[in-house]
């Protein structure tokens, strides 16, 4: 009974959320801002441009030293690009309206501000969905041709197979870009200016991915602590992956304790608890930044 | 039908509205005059259901805004003192972004949407950039936009602000047409000339409260126990101050040097006649025999003090 009444709360908030939710629209505002050659917008016209040459140059790359190209190379840089993509499709869903004084009047549709976030992080949802597409084909490819010291077919060269090796690698990747574009939706929601939750953003992903491992590493003596510190960044998990697809010993890495099972489905699991928390708190606390309402209530006393 | 009962909003130690309770029927056009934070746009913001009142409450055909917000949010159209636009899409999809928003069927969106920019004249502008509208276009477009889902009721908020006054008089036009069919339009505004040809009801309100409310005219009428009769005679003007003077229903005369009488007058509207009759019949040539109009602004600034919360 207590199954089913769940089930029912379940399809009842997609419904809501994410079939029927008219803030689905964003997919289509995302799509003419960011798609349609800028709408006129010298920057985003030029970002777009930018963007089509890199890809084409990277294309270009992997044709060239096909057989020879790690396809993992190609995660570790589409893992990088989300943590830079994801914010700048979010930075400003939320602050930007309020910056736009659009704000308003999205809150007096008859839309909860459920709808109003999800149908925001659905926008970039779609956004990471392009990014991981064009990523995919390449990764694919190279997956294939790749002639390396490991297969990634039917190979269980290392101590985990390499098409589980690729998966996971994967779905680290996409979940942890839809963990940070939760979280940019989440400081887009709490912050006035569109340009401050970048700000907060980038710095944080700066401070996980790069400043505190690199700083842990040059004070750690490695070992099995060590590991468990760095499970939840994705890059170190990706690595691991890796080379546990294509190392049957331990010898590779200085971190050494921690088996195939401790990677992969954990990391995404986690990113997928993250992001789930952090549109939770968003759809909380959306009218923080309105004045309406403190990022910690005030108890008041009776 | 909208009802305000006891409406009231406090802010910490700062009552911005203090229970304030008026109604209004379709087809109203309420002008709702105050000065600069006399609270008219947290009333405003109120009845759209974005601020929750801190007391009182108010209905729309039934359905409560504290009950009932969603309910509401349908039923309204609000349009705040800014425009909100975006800049990046053009204006048929910003309006069918806001018809999704408020579920119109996907088949009737490009009805409602050539039917909302034809009534707001815009329809040679479908195509065009939401950023290359003028000012005027621009509000026009934010008024298009409450129209989407056909709203029983408007709330605009000081519409009319920075616009020139060409564009004042057809965003006017438009809100009487509103007003004729049918639908409930409350306009704020400080800016009294801007209300005084549409709204067939007002409201003053200062520090929260209401000072008047009603018809305009009633109101006006309301807050004069006397009236200014302006005479003009041909040349007997002292026989004309007399004549007057003898008429029931007259407070005082004045006269001025140009042939012109002023009368105080209190009576009815048949003594006032009568007046004019006697005048005549006086033997005085009667050139001109004007009432002068009281205004919104007369009104405004006798009840206010300009006080501030």
């Amino acid at each position: 009974m207590a199954q089913t009444k769940a089930e029912s709360n379940f399809s009842k908030n997609w419904r809501e959320l994410v079939i029927e939710n008219p803030m689905a629209i964003e997919i289509n505002r995302f799509r003419r801002r960011f798609l349609e050659g800028g709408r006129g917008k010298s920057v985003n016209t030029m970002v777009l441009v930018v963007a089509i040459l890199a890809y084409a140059s990277l294309l270009l790359v992997i044709a060239n030293m096909s057989g020879d190209f790690p396809p993992v190379v190609l995660i570790y840089m589409q893992t990088a690009l989300f943590a830079l993509i994801s914010p700048a499709l979010m930075y400003s869903a939320i602050s930007g309206e309020r910056e736009k004084r659009s704000w308003d009047l999205l809150l007096v549709a008859p839309i909860t501000h459920a709808q109003i976030v999800v149908g925001k992080f659905l926008a970039a949802l779609a956004g990471i969905t392009v990014t991981f597409v064009l990523f995919l084909l390449p990764t694919l490819f190279t997956a294939i041709t790749y002639k390396g010291d490991y297969s990634y077919g039917s190979g269980s060269i290392g101590t985990v197979s390499g098409t589980y090796a690729l998966i996971a690698e994967e779905a680290i990747s996409l979940t942890f870009g839809i963990c940070v574009a939760a979280l940019t939706l989440l400081f887009s929601a709490r912050c006035k200016r569109s340009l401050m939750a970048l700000g907060v953003v980038l710095t944080l992903n700066f401070l996980a991915l790069i400043a505190f491992p690199s700083l842990f590493a040059m004070m750690s003596n490695s070992s099995s602590s060590g590991e468990f510190l760095f499970l939840a960044h994705p890059i170190f998990a990706i690595m691991r992956l890796d080379q546990l697809s294509h190392y049957r010993g331990s010898y590779y890495s200085s971190f050494d304790s921690l088996d195939g099972i401790w990677y992969g489905l954990p990391q995404t699991l986690l990113y997928l608890a993250f992001t789930a928390v952090f549109i939770v708190w968003a759809v909380k606390t959306v009218n923080f930044a309105d004045g309406e309402k403190k990022f910690i209530p005030r108890k008041i006393n009776a | 039908m909208l009802e305000v009962k006891e409406l009231r909003k406090v802010y910490g130690p700062l009552t911005a509205v203090n229970g304030i309770s008026f109604s209004l029927q379709p087809g109203d056009v309420f002008g709702f005059i105050g000065s600069n934070g006399a609270g008219k746009t947290t009333t405003i913001r109120m009845l759209a259901t974005l601020l929750e009142p801190t007391s009182g409450t108010a209905t729309l055909n039934g359905v409560d805004i504290l009950s009932d917000p969603m309910g509401i949010r349908k039923m309204i159209g609000y349009m705040p003192d800014f425009f909100g636009l975006y800049d990046d899409v053009k204006v048929w999809e910003y309006l069918d972004f806001f018809a999704t928003i408020y579920s119109v069927q996907k088949k009737h969106r490009p009805e409602v949407i050539d039917n909302v920019l034809e009534l707001t004249d815009l329809t040679v502008k479908r195509d065009a950039m939401v950023q290359s509208l003028s000012r005027g276009m621009q509000q026009r477009l934010c008024l298009a936009r409450c129209l989407v889902h056909d709203p029983a009721m408007l709330l605009l908020d000081e519409p009319a602000s920075g616009l020139d006054p060409r564009a004042r008089a057809e965003l006017k036009e438009l809100i009487t047409e509103l007003g004729r069919m049918g639908k409930i339009v409350i306009v704020s505004s400080h800016i009294l000339p801007e209300l005084a040809g549409f709204c067939n009801t007002v409201g003053i309100i200062e520090r929260g409260n209401i000072l008047a409310f009603g018809p305009v005219e009633q109101v006006v009428q309301g807050l004069q126990s006397t009236r200014i009769i302006r005479v003009r005679v041909m040349s007997d003007i002292d026989g004309a101050a007399g004549l007057s003077k003898e008429q029931p229903g007259v407070v005082a005369v004045e006269t001025s040097g140009d042939g012109e009488v002023r009368i105080e007058f209190g009576g009815s509207i048949a003594q006032q006649a009568d007046l004019l009759e006697r005048l005549v019949k006086g033997g005085q040539r009667v050139i001109s025999y004007q009432e002068e109009q009281a205004d919104l602004e007369d009104v405004f600034l006798k009840l206010t003090t300009g006080a501030v919360q």
